[in-house]
């Protein structure tokens, strides 16, 4: 156990901010505990490395990123799923209430491709920078203020009641 | 950054799931290295060069150790905080309950800076709490390469703290130290401290103290053994997990399907006799896994603990390890499931024993791994889910590694 040193610690101060992550970024609760898994198993092995590094978390939240966008790509896994509930509801919902708002982003989310929820995570969930978002998914500053710019539109597109959620983002996308 | 959206995402995320992934994780790392697929002859030859051109040997002292005095325990309460324990002297009477490495306490751990003397080698308490210094062993060893990697010399202690099995740098191989009497029984296996570069060594004694599986590391192609102190016999086993040794040198090994290295759908169950020829091969109820990264094995030989593939982590089995079938559920307390899951050893037929070890401040705040680790050791009822306090101290440490052991009488 000893090679572990510290892993236990870490994945019990830093799980439950790892599973949030990996819930946004998969919008299931069994995929995201899978995910956070798979992605610390993976690390695992090289843990006495991180550590000298100096950030383990920042190489966890990298190799859980980088997890989420090329397990989908390799495996379809976290493509979109049957749902019973209807995409399209004909009227939009209230989101002056706090609930259906969270709803709705949820399944507009899940509609989204792994990149490009990736991408809205990092940047307005972990209030990352264009740069920093770059780096985490090993990709150029422009694919992310690309990916950006696609992602809200979808958003909008696919609901259009989010809209006074999105109003003051488009600044912040090219940050 | 967008106030809304950031408050809207952070509402949503509050819907994760508030599972503990510790078990699960440690049980999926330990499977990954455990499981002997791969063989890597580059990388052990160039570990093989590394090692002779730059090797740095701390916490070999040798020679004869010093006179006996126990150190004073520290005025802080914190086992580490005082003066160094002198070495463990060649014959000693009392039950040896743990090891811990400290690393010097170095900001970083072993990797920040490199540990050297008198204070990177294994650190024991005995049953009376007394610490000692393992001075013939090897604790901690640099090996640099791109600046980093170092390794640690294994260390076990039996389930009655009367045996040490360790690495001795200077003779380049595993021992048994007999405590009370001082006799060291060298293990017969090759071991050059090349091999333990890379390749951790994982040594898990039986019951008794009579037999020693050497397990190495998933990266070498070097068979695992058990080695039998008394006749100085070696078996190799066959590739798997250990599961555990039974009384009469045979050992339980799960093994993966092709494919199927985390052993998700289906393990498999194998059986050897002492000869280490396989008896006996099963699967394992596919509703359950081993979700240990202790020994599964109670002492009957035949009784696994295993966990049931549901949401909760609180369902456990019994299984038999010679059918695979689950025979016996368990549903074991929130507060307890954890390291009940993950024993240290068998204390009976349905106790375990448990050392587990929580930072203090520091490392759940997310401020860095410095500061304080707190060991308890517990025997913990399966059938009950009771847990008796056996044992609890602290230590002041960047990173630690944490033996226990000494738990029969």
């Amino acid at each position: 156990m000893a090679r572990y040193d510290g892993l236990a610690e870490f994945v019990v101060g830093r799980g439950p901010g790892l599973l949030r992550a990996a819930y946004l970024l998969t919008g299931d609760g069994h995929l995201a505990e899978d995910l956070v898994q798979s992605t610390l198993v993976k690390v695992a092995p090289r843990w006495e490395r991180i550590v000298a590094a100096g950030d383990p978390e920042a190489y966890v939240r990298r190799a859980l990123y980088n997890e989420h966008v090329n397990g989908w790509r390799r495996f379809g896994r976290f493509g979109e799923r049957p749902s019973a509930a209807t995409p399209e509801t004909g009227r939009h919902p209230d989101h002056a209430d706090d609930a259906v708002r969270t709803l709705v982003l949820a399944r507009a989310l899940r509609r989204l491709t792994p990149r490009q929820r990736a991408v809205l995570v990092l940047r307005f969930y972990e209030d990352r920078t264009a740069a920093e978002t770059a780096r985490l998914l090993d990709c150029s500053v422009g694919t992310v203020k690309s990916q950006t710019h696609r992602a809200l539109a979808r958003l909008r597109l696919l609901e259009p009641g989010l809209a006074d959620l999105l109003n003051d983002v488009n600044v912040e996308a090219n940050r | 950054m967008s106030a809304r959206l950031h408050e809207a995402l952070r509402d949503l995320a509050e819907e994760a799931p508030r599972t503990d992934l510790t078990d699960r994780v440690l049980a999926g790392a330990r499977r990954r290295r455990r499981v002997r697929t791969v063989a890597a002859p580059v990388l052990a030859a160039a570990a093989a060069v590394i090692v002779a051109a730059g090797a740095t040997l701390a916490g070999t002292t040798g020679g004869t150790p010093e006179p006996v005095t126990p150190a004073n325990p520290p005025r802080t309460g914190i086992v580490n905080d005082g003066p160094l324990p002198p070495p463990l002297p060649k014959r000693h009477p009392e039950a040896i309950t743990s090891a811990f490495l400290d690393h010097c306490k170095n900001p970083g751990g072993p990797n920040g800076k490199t540990p050297r003397g008198d204070c990177a080698q294994w650190r024991l308490t005995d049953r009376s709490g007394r610490q000692w210094r393992l001075s013939d062993g090897t604790g901690t060893y640099q090996t640099r390469v791109n600046d980093y990697m170092n390794g640690r010399g294994p260390l076990e202690i039996s389930a009655d703290g009367r045996r040490l099995a360790y690495y001795r740098a200077d003779e380049q191989r595993f021992v048994v130290r007999d405590v009370p009497t001082g006799r060291v029984i060298p293990v017969r296996y090759p071991a050059p401290l090349a091999d333990l570069l890379g390749n951790y060594h994982d040594l898990t004694f039986s019951r008794d103290g009579r037999y020693l599986a050497v397990s190495p590391d998933v990266t070498t192609t070097k068979r695992a053994v058990l080695f039998d102190t008394a006749t100085g016999a070696v078996v190799p086993l066959p590739d798997g997990q250990l599961l555990g040794i039974r009384a009469d040198g045979g050992v339980a090994l799960a093994t993966p399907r092709r494919g199927d290295e985390r052993m998700r759908k289906a393990t498999t169950l194998m059986l050897t006799g002492p000869d280490g020829r396989v008896l006996s091969r099963t699967t394992l109820d596919p509703r359950t896994e081993l979700g240990t990264t202790g020994p599964a094995l109670s002492p009957d030989g035949h009784t696994l603990l295993v966990r049931m593939k549901t949401r909760s982590m609180l369902d456990h089995a019994f299984a038999d390890v010679r059918t695979g079938k689950v025979t016996r559920r368990l549903r074991l307390p929130e507060k307890v499931a954890q390291v009940a899951g993950s024993p240290t050893g068998w204390v009976g037929p349905t106790q375990v024993f448990t050392g587990s070890t929580k930072t203090g401040r520091g490392d759940a705040s997310g401020e860095g791994i410095d500061g304080l680790f707190r060991i308890t050791r517990s025997v913990i009822d399966l059938n009950t889910g009771h847990e008796t306090r056996m044992q609890a101290f602290t230590l002041r440490a960047n990173q630690i590694a944490f033996v226990s052991g000494g738990y029969l009488r």
